[in-house]
């Protein structure tokens, strides 16, 4: 029996077409698609595998808006068991990972899966965050999983090849591409998941530490728009090899 | 009564009883299916087994084989009366037929039988021959098709020897002139001796009573039940079958349980469909899947569960402990086959017994997939795409416009009345080549004046692929929020330049609720702006062969508009072998188009290689689909610098209009 916590995050679908609001300090969401961020999607199938093979429950907890409710669903749909939305409209990482941290305290937990980063902001602090926080192990950018008596051994990709990780329970497993591959959920489960019952807590009813956030936002911006390819064109491959090398001295300065 | 008619009495009753006892375990079964389709316009039903039954008309689309039997078949019903004869004659003494008796009409009918024998006899020789000597290939050697051909032929050669006996001792009131083929082996009885000829007689009429009661017994529980279904298959059939591949799940959101996971989640009429196949294999030999060497095979997935219907009413009818159905997929059928599908009807078109294949795996999908979650990994990415950015590219829905921003293009959003809206769809919005053939087009609709908008980024799939891949809820969700903005713009006409989307909105949403709507596929549209002289177009010179889309053709009987514009811009066109109603499908319908093809030859290869076989210097398609995996294909076989392009109808109207 392994308790497994999934922390999952609401974050606009990867096509979405960002629109920055004029103050610079956050994006346009009104058309904007929301989809589980798809790293959080890695753990939280694996939660799933774990909780079918060696028995348990899984625990999805997520920390944002209303609208983040869509993802507490479809992870009851998949088979989590019970689902905890913390209410808040603060995007702060720190902030995140002490009031999840507090909301976990509560609760039993063999291990914490979660995404290697949300695809939103990118910042990737969440997973060795919340290890730090309640001080327990972690091990991050899992691609391979094996769990045994209350340890695992965990394959996480490092720079030109993969590392084996053993680790005893509490641990933190961050999820990266590879893990598996989510499952498609069964569309009764997914009307089921729609009646079921989500446990919502006010994210400003929980204490946190005072913190002093390590930075803080001064403005977005779109990266500059693609250009299309440029051809090297000449008569005889030796024009065009002499082209390109003068093209990446002069012009991309790579050179 | 002697002990001869005794016997025959006896016999007859008893095979009466099997038959009897074995029709009502058939309606049994049966009954036991799930509610299929309202049956409609009985006039159009009746009209289609007279043409179909009587008239034999898909058969005779295989020549050969079509015309040996539609002899058999014509023979069998004029062979009746022959057959109510002998046991007429066999049961009562002076027995003649009511109403004809002994008149000139009983000659004729003698006449009749008498030619039919020997065309059955020769039929049925053919018969055997195409199975033990030619060896056609989509025919399976079994025994039971041989046993049925040994009885017919021991049948025909008992009444000829009678009747050629009978002309020798001058027994026949009928004169032998109306028995020409009798009289014939008359000919050859003269020098037998008359008590041998007594005793040919008897034995002759013994060997036909049992061979006729036997087969009275041995019919139904055979492939050969056919000879009792088909005629209803026919009248009950599905009338525009395929055009919607399944009917709508109504309410879908207040069901529990999706598509077939057992054989007890067919209905009647897939069940009456099993008991009908004959095992011919016109189906499996039509399906581009199984003649480029995939799994499918549509006549195994019919057998397969026919046997599992049978095995399962078994138990359901005589057993006491009930053992529930068992899971169809992996159990009956591979899980792999349902996939290779593209749903180009071929096999639907090929049935001479009106089966309808497709129901049957789109309804083994819906449960795979709605119920089980179980898709090919591809596949099911495009339907996440479909959820997220409602196209199956994944491409954002916020530059489904972007294929018309340069332009002049009216958006239904930004304008104020129009008179058609152009649906583009996914494939003209997303695919690079494709934009091409949105934008040719329009170009088209502005040259002839015509009042038009699209819908731009308010645009969802139709839900096509994901009613075929087995979501039908998704399919549901996509296709409500296009008619929610039909409605909201009013929109009367649609045109769409895809097939898929023309069969979706023309067949499927009407029964979600959307009515009144005009839809046109735009080879249509150009083929009437061509021809009430709005476009003119230069003429071309080239040699053109035309692939039909099997959305258009098969399910729409769309085939002439394309090439009389083609015709019409003064192109040759050389037509491929396999074309029209016959035509071969490109290999991306029923959501292939996002699934994986390692195994076999290619589809669209197969198909390309027919297409550069014509010579043409240009393929025609009317369909982005058949255009990315024609384009494909032809670039895999030839190369990039191929100088035979693909071009969608509207791209060369485009390019030949003044």
């Amino acid at each position: 029996m392994v308790n497994i916590i999934v922390c999952i995050k609401h974050v606009p679908d990867t096509e979405t077409r960002i629109k920055i609001k004029e103050d610079k300090k956050g994006i346009e969401t009104t058309g904007i698609k929301y989809i589980i961020s798809p790293y959080d999607e890695f753990a939280l199938e694996e939660a799933i595998r774990i909780k079918e093979k060696h028995g348990g429950t899984v625990t999805a907890i997520t920390m944002g808006p209303k609208r983040a409710d869509d993802i507490l669903r479809t992870a009851l749909a998949v088979g989590a068991d019970n689902a905890i939305h913390i209410l808040s409209e603060n995007g702060d990482s720190i902030n995140t990972v002490m009031t999840i941290g507090e909301v976990i305290k509560t609760l039993p937990y063999d291990i914490i899966l979660t995404g290697k980063e949300a695809v939103d902001y990118g910042m990737g602090v969440f997973p060795s965050g919340i290890a730090e926080y309640l001080g327990i192990n972690n091990i991050n950018n899992v691609t391979k999983l094996d769990i045994s008596n209350r340890s695992l051994v965990a394959s996480r990709q490092v720079e030109g090849g993969d590392e084996i990780v053993e680790a005893s329970f509490p641990v933190v497993i961050s999820a990266q591409k590879g893990l598996n591959t989510p499952r498609y959920p069964a569309l009764p489960n997914i009307f089921k998941a729609k009646k079921r019952e989500v446990k919502i807590l006010d994210a400003k009813s929980i204490s946190v530490p005072p913190f002093i956030s390590g930075g803080s936002l001064v403005e977005l911006s779109l990266p500059p728009p693609k250009k299309g390819a440029k051809m090297v064109e000449g008569q005889t491959p030796e024009e065009i090899a002499a082209k390109l090398i003068k093209m990446l001295k002069e012009e991309a300065k790579v050179l | 009564m002697d002990i001869q008619s005794l016997l025959v009495a006896a016999g007859l009753t008893i095979a009466l009883a099997i038959l009897l006892w074995r029709v009502i375990e058939l309606i049994r079964i049966l009954l036991q299916g799930k509610k299929a389709e309202p049956l409609n316009n009985l006039p159009k039903r009746i009209y289609l087994v007279i043409v179909n039954v009587f008239g034999q008309k898909k058969l005779l689309k295989d020549k050969k084989a079509g015309i040996m039997h539609a002899v058999i078949f014509w023979g069998f019903i004029v062979l009746f009366f022959d057959t109510a004869n002998i046991f007429g004659t066999a049961l009562f003494t002076n027995f003649t037929f009511p109403l004809i008796g002994h008149t000139i009409f009983f000659d004729y009918l003698v006449l009749l039988e008498d030619l039919f024998a020997l065309f059955v006899l020769v039929a049925v020789i053919y018969a055997m021959a195409r199975r033990l000597v030619i060896k056609v290939p989509r025919l399976m050697l079994s025994s039971e098709a041989l046993i049925i051909l040994v009885m017919i032929l021991f049948l025909m050669v008992t009444i000829l020897l009678m009747n050629g006996a009978h002309i020798v001792l001058k027994n026949s009131y009928v004169p032998s002139a109306y028995m020409p083929v009798s009289s014939t082996v008359a000919l050859a009885l003269t020098s037998v001796n008359p008590s041998t000829l007594r005793y040919v007689i008897d034995i002759s009429l013994a060997i036909h009573i049992f061979i006729l009661l036997s087969f009275i017994v041995y019919v139904p529980y055979s492939k050969h039940l056919h000879i009792m279904t088909a005629p209803f298959n026919v009248l009950l059939s599905p009338l525009s079958p395929a055009k919607g591949i399944t009917p709508a799940i109504k309410d879908i959101d207040k069901q529990e349980t999706f598509g077939a996971e057992t054989i007890e989640d067919f209905t009647w009429k897939d069940y009456l469909d099993m008991y009908t196949c004959t095992e011919c294999g016109r189906c499996t030999s039509s399906c581009p899947a199984n003649i480029t060497g995939k799994l499918l095979s549509p006549r195994e997935i019919i057998l397969d569960l026919k046997h599992e219907l049978f095995r399962q009413s078994k138990i359901t009818l005589y057993e006491k402990k009930k053992v529930p159905a068992r899971e169809v997929v992996d159990n009956v059928i591979k899980e792999e086959v349902l996939w290779d599908c593209t749903t180009c009807r071929a096999c639907e078109e090929a049935c001479p017994v009106f089966i309808n294949h497709l129901p049957k795996i789109i309804k083994m999908r819906q449960n795979l997939v709605m119920m089980k979650g179980k898709i090919p990994e591809t596949a099911q990415l495009a339907l996440r795409n479909l959820e997220t950015n409602y196209n199956p590219w994944g491409i954002s829905s916020e530059s489904r416009e972007e294929w018309a921003s340069e332009l002049t293009v009216n958006i239904a959003r930004n304008s104020k009345k129009f008179e058609y809206l152009y649906f583009a769809g996914c494939a003209v919005s997303y695919d690079e080549r494709a934009k091409k053939i949105a934008q040719s087009f329009v170009n088209i609709l502005n040259k002839a004046g015509v009042s038009y908008a699209i819908l731009g980024n308010e645009e969802r799939c139709t839900g096509d692929p994901a009613k075929r891949m087995g979501n039908e809820y998704l399919a549901q969700t996509l296709a409500n929020e296009n008619i929610t903005n039909f409605n909201k713009y009013g929109v009367k006409k649609i045109i769409t330049t895809c097939p898929h989307c023309f069969n979706s909105i023309k067949n499927e949403y009407p029964e979600l609720g959307l009515k009144n709507v005009e839809v046109i596929h735009h080879t249509e549209f150009i083929e009437k702006l061509v021809h009430d002289n709005k476009i003119k177009l230069k003429k071309g010179s080239a040699v053109v062969t035309y692939h039909d889309s099997c959305y258009l053709a098969r399910y729409n009987d769309i085939y002439k508009e394309p090439r009389e514009i083609l015709a019409n811009a003064g192109f040759k066109i050389k037509e491929m072998e396999r074309n029209k109603k016959n035509g071969f499908c490109c290999g991306a319908g029923g959501g292939r188009m996002w699934m994986e093809e390692h195994k076999g030859k290619r589809i669209n290869v197969e198909r390309s290689e027919e297409a550069l076989k014509t010579g043409a210097s240009v393929v025609a398609v009317a369909c982005p689909y058949c255009m990315t995996m024609l384009n494909d294909g032809i670039k895999s076989l030839k190369g990039d610098e191929t100088n035979t392009s693909v071009k969608d109808i509207a791209e060369i109207v485009s390019e030949q209009i003044m």
